[in-house]
């Protein structure tokens, strides 16, 4: 059942690329902005940059993504089916997971074009990065499915995502730092600790609260 | 086998429907009519799931329908006024979804039935340029292909041309013989009034039968 | 919980009525106190803060806004599992007030900091919590009045509710790690002196008097307007 739903969820993202290219060509635009108004920056200050415009794009992938939902109630039909909307959460936690991630991969060096930084990735950083998307997916599918019904969910769905994501910012921050900087693993480990447990409570979360807040 | 209890929603804290029950026995078609607002689709969206009340039971087979296990929903189908389709799946690719998630197949014959509710020709189309009668008439689809006991249905005559009417008229008798219920919201259609078994209205926000 | 005639109002009801006059005359007699006493309130360098009076308040206020976003969530959590809507309206109410009292913190926590530091504004761990928290529940009230009916704004407002609650302890530790300097809060170290401990337990009294008081006007109120709606 799982699999069916993410392949659907991907088929319909796939065929028309619109969240991907709308959340690939925001990001540039931001990056270049950024990039113009502020001159030979550090690298700590471009990991800064990096993450505050994954979180600007993800607010507008998410109201792209509900909205292939909300066009002619297709959301209704799997509510009214029998599917656990569990799975339904999951399905699209990990779609808009995929979507982040392809997004960052090309993101990541039209960000290093525009910032003139030389950046080495490892393990560390890249495990981090996949665990704060994993928090932003679950967090924004949560906010998602809230305002679903809304008709103002464009609106509502940032003033909600970035309070919550407040934390984790500064968490990935601190903890991309260390890992740049060679710092020892004791020093940011708080911080690892942090991000996980975040991603962790607000899926576990997500999971029991779908099945109430998606219903009309 | 589908038993509605004491159901009761509001909007606003302005009731809408309060202490409606029904008892659907097999191979009953129920006919529920009333004013534009009394209820009638809210009342159908309950029982399929998508909305919440404020009270009340809805079970069918003694299973109840508004648990967390939702597996008991194999048994319902819901046409809605929305056609609830993907507009990017084609015509095939949102019928074959629809059956994998209620755990079903596409039948052999699918091409067959496709040609039957007049939508061969848009089987590889995507779904974003049907007219509201093919949406219709896809929602016949589902109701033909999938298995189900009881089925809901929303002003499905809205937007059909005669000869979809007569395909429904045809199909819903057929489903009453196989001893399948339904429960079609519907503004006085004089042909259905024939083949009901019963008929309500909502009327001061329960069900009253006529 | 008794239906309401129309006509009735908060002081009708004999606790009610108790509870207005108690949070009136203490929160009154708490100003005189403060105004009138002469305690101060020595800090760690041993010498006496003259921003003593923002303490009386701020702390009190502190007290309130984190029992009330606390009691949202326990709320929000019972409503989840019962479905009953008095559980919802008190929800609703403490993160009403917690707001209230967030806002409050914020601007008596600039006035202190421009006199302890210079600035209105330092990232000291409490106070950006609170801010962090009241944004959250400014999303929260975002929902009740753009999310749709108030039968379906009630589940996903107690979600926002819960979540927040749970998030606490993960927004007030990343954010007293985040600043490498620890910019410590005006009362540690601190200690009153000439009665000015007893004047604040009477402060923090009188505070709490004043948030069961706003608690049930509210409660009252949205009573009322459900009995008006129906």
């Amino acid at each position: 059942m799982l699999s069916t739903l993410l392949l659907k969820e991907l088929k319909l993202e796939f065929r028309t690329k619109e969240t991907v290219l709308s959340m690939l060509l925001l990001g540039t635009v931001l990056s270049f902005l950024f990039s113009i108004s502020i001159e030979n920056l550090k690298q700590e200050f471009v990991v800064i940059y990096f993450w505050i415009i994954i979180f600007m794009i993800s607010s507008l992938g998410l109201y792209r993504s509900y909205q292939n939902e909300k066009n002619l109630d297709s959301f209704n039909m799997m509510i009214s089916s029998p599917v656990d909307p569990s799975i339904i959460f999951i399905s699209k936690v990990v779609s808009f997971f995929i979507q982040i991630f392809i997004v960052e991969l090309f993101l990541f060096p039209i960000i290093v074009l525009f910032f003139k930084v030389n950046f080495e990735i490892s393990y560390g950083v890249f495990f981090l990065t996949l665990a704060t998307n994993w928090y932003i997916s679950a967090l924004g599918n949560i906010i998602g499915g809230m305002t679903l019904r809304s008709n103002r969910n464009e609106m509502i769905i940032p003033i909600l995502l970035f309070p919550f994501s407040a934390p984790i910012l500064l968490a990935i921050i601190r903890a991309t730092t260390g890992v740049i900087n060679n710092y020892s693993f004791y020093d940011f480990s708080n911080w690892v600790f942090i991000i996980i447990a975040s991603a962790i409570v607000i899926f576990i979360l997500g999971i029991w609260a779908y099945y109430d807040i998606i219903k009309e | 086998m589908l038993v509605i209890n004491n159901l009761k929603k509001s909007f606003n804290f302005n009731p809408i429907l309060s202490d409606v029950s029904l008892n659907v026995n097999e191979g009953e078609v129920i006919q529920i009519s009333g004013f534009n607002g009394s209820g009638k689709s809210t009342l159908l969206k309950i029982i399929a799931g998508v909305l919440r009340p404020e009270g009340g039971e809805v079970s069918i087979f003694n299973r109840n329908l508004l648990s967390r296990d939702c597996s008991s929903k194999e048994h319902i189908i819901y046409w809605a006024h929305q056609p609830m389709i993907y507009p990017n799946l084609t015509t095939y690719e949102n019928i074959e979804f629809f059956l994998k998630i209620r755990n079903q197949t596409i039948p052999q014959d699918i091409d067959l039935i496709l040609d039957e509710v007049n939508l061969l020709h848009l089987k590889d189309t995507q779904c974003d340029k049907f007219s509201q009668g093919m949406f219709q008439r896809f929602n016949l689809l589902r109701f033909i292909v999938s298995n189900w006991s009881v089925g809901l249905m929303d002003e499905p005559f809205s937007g059909l041309d005669i000869d979809g009417e007569g395909l429904l008229l045809k199909k819903i008798e057929y489903w009453k013989h196989k001893n399948r219920s339904l429960i079609i919201v519907s503004h006085n259609n004089d042909r259905l009034k024939k083949i009901c078994s019963h008929n309500y209205q909502i009327k001061n926000k329960s069900l009253v039968k006529i | 919980m008794t239906s309401l005639k129309n006509r009735e109002t908060f002081l009708d009801n004999r606790f009610n009525n108790l509870i207005f006059w108690l949070a009136i005359s203490f929160s009154f007699i708490n100003i005189l106190l403060i105004v009138t006493s002469s305690s101060s309130l020595i800090d760690l360098y041993g010498k006496e803060n003259y921003a003593r009076w923002i303490f009386y308040y701020h702390v009190p206020i502190a007290w309130n806004a984190g029992l009330c976003f606390i009691l949202a969530g326990i709320n929000s959590f019972l409503y989840i599992k019962t479905n009953k809507i008095k559980y919802d309206f008190k929800a609703l109410s403490f993160a009403e007030l917690g707001t209230l009292f967030g806002i409050l913190i914020l601007i008596t926590g600039s006035l202190w900091a421009k006199s302890e530091w210079g600035v209105y504004w330092s990232w000291e761990a409490r106070l950006t919590t609170t801010l962090i928290l009241v944004l959250i529940y400014f999303g929260y009230f975002m929902i009740q009045k753009y999310g749709g009916a108030y039968e379906k704004t009630s589940i996903n407002r107690a979600y926002i509710s819960l979540m927040s609650t749970i998030m606490i302890p993960i927004i007030y530790y990343s954010v007293q790690f985040f600043k490498d300097e620890f910019q410590s809060h005006p009362s540690n170290g601190s200690y009153f002196v000439y009665g000015g401990l007893q004047i604040f337990f009477f402060s923090l009294l009188s505070f709490s008097l004043l948030l069961i008081f706003l608690h049930k006007y509210r409660i009252f109120y949205l009573n009322k307007k459900k009995e008006f709606l129906k």
